[in-house]
């Protein structure tokens, strides 16, 4: 039998809650020292990556966090068996302390953000840089060779991107900063020049759940350029180190 | 203080503050929706999915490769190393490239979006053999 | 794109999708954990890998074409 692991938590002596696992299998814990993994019985290598099975991985870690500080695990931490776990905990124990105590009595709350930019908004410095291609203006341009004319749109195209995203990152970290101060960690993720909208997570207190819910609303409200996505409240999956492709890697140490 | 829970039955308790505009909202959903394609799909058993699901695999793969080729084509071009001789052959068989791409595409039904590939672990691979 | 009235069950559950599945497929020593399907992500990978050393040949010898040919 395998190990499903839903979440590592402190106070393992607490009675779990009512809440069944995958399968509808009851929960167990797997302790070591003061701290306790959450896992439930499974049958095979596969996890079914079905929509309600999300949902039931979310059931489970969140029935925890009433009475446990809670580091989520990732959804598929599927270990061979109980020692599989055990030696999990105690490999990678100090990374899971430090873990926990960040994360009680917070939760995550992650925003969206999607930028109304006029496409034309971004794009003022590049277009100048690109004289040789068809304007606007109604100047004729020397003809040229298709292949080249295909090459140097894509060049333009991609200067294109990389300017409007600069603008995009630009309107969204003044928002971003503003929340950053009212949230114990935040983060926002600036990588890829492609994806249509920007995202952003932040490390709330319990207490302060409500006042951050309101000064999203607010901002949202009141900024034209950008249009907010918010949604929460998560156990910390963004502010957690604890994964398990992490704690495979290296020494036993 | 407990966390309020709704269940496989509706997530949208999660929602604290959405656009009210619904063609912004589309505009999300189009974004996450990119998301959800990663999720595995249970394996196809109707013989008809089977080779479209395999058309898409490979075809994600081409399309990966191909817009590999585009980016390092760029990236001379602006480093002023090739000549007008060379940039126009790479460019017309770039362009050629594209245009078969697009036949495969409408040939297996597929659309841009399905063809996007989450790289996990191999991403700073191939972010490394962009630049 | 899609042109029904979106469901916040879905941005939902895409929001929870983008926290429980980052980095949650697991390689653990020699037997392969594995979320349904992801056999054939897998499968996917290897082709994957093949593919991007193909792609650095391609490169090359796009490459040695042209300056071959100066």
């Amino acid at each position: 039998m395998m190990s499903y692991v839903y979440a590592v938590t402190d106070r393992p002596d607490e009675p779990l809650p009512q809440q069944l696992g995958f399968g509808d299998e009851a929960l167990a814990q797997v302790v070591f020292r003061d701290i306790g993994a959450v896992v439930s019985a499974h049958g095979g290598p596969h996890v079914p990556g079905a929509v309600d099975e999300v949902w039931r991985h979310e059931q489970v870690v969140e029935s925890l966090m009433s009475a446990h500080a809670v580091v989520p695990m990732r959804f598929g931490t599927l270990l061979a068996s109980c020692d599989e776990v055990e030696s999990m905990l105690r490999r990678g124990y100090p990374h899971f302390v430090d873990d926990i105590a960040r994360v009680r009595d917070h939760v995550e709350i992650g925003i969206r953000f999607l930028t109304l930019l006029k496409p034309d908004a971004a794009l003022s410095t590049s277009a100048s840089a690109h004289s040789h291609l068809p304007a606007s203006d109604g100047i004729a341009q020397p003809a040229m060779a298709p292949g080249t004319a295909f090459l140097r749109t894509k060049l333009l195209r991609e200067h294109e991107r990389r300017d409007r995203r600069h603008a995009e990152l630009e309107l969204v970290r003044k928002t971003y900063r503003v929340l950053a101060k009212h949230a114990a960690a935040s983060k926002l993720d600036d990588d890829s020049v492609d994806a249509p909208t920007l995202s952003a997570a932040f490390l709330v207190h319990r207490g302060g759940f409500a006042s951050f819910r309101q000064l999203v609303a607010r901002l949202a409200d009141v900024d034209r350029d950008l249009a907010f996505l918010c949604t929460g409240p998560w156990p910390a999956y963004s502010f957690v180190s604890t994964h398990l492709s992490k704690l495979t890697q290296g020494t036993g140490s | 203080m407990s966390i309020p829970i709704d269940g496989p039955q509706s997530g949208a308790a999660k929602v604290l503050h959405a656009p009210e505009d619904q063609a912004i909202l589309d505009r999300f959903a189009g974004a996450l929706g990119e998301t959800r394609r990663e999720l595995p799909q249970r394996i196809a058993t109707d013989s008809d999915k089977v080779e479209r699901d395999l058309a898409r695999l490979v075809l994600s793969v081409i399309e990966l490769l191909r817009q590999l080729l585009e980016k390092q084509a760029t990236r001379r071009v602006e480093s002023g190393v090739l000549s007008a001789e060379e940039i126009e052959r790479l460019g017309l068989t770039l362009m050629k490239l594209e245009a078969r791409m697009d036949e495969l595409k409408t040939a297996f039904g597929l659309q841009d979006q399905e063809l996007r590939l989450d790289l996990g672990p191999l991403r700073d691979l191939v972010n490394e053999l962009q630049c | 794109m899609q042109h029904r009235p979106i469901n916040t069950n879905e941005l939902a559950l895409s929001e929870l999708l983008d926290r429980a599945l980052n980095k949650g497929v697991v390689v653990w020593g020699d037997a392969t954990i594995s979320v349904a399907g992801v056999d054939l992500i897998y499968v996917g990978l290897k082709v994957l890998l093949a593919s991007v050393d193909t792609a650095d040949r391609l490169r090359n010898s796009v490459q040695a074409k042209a300056t071959a040919d100066t």
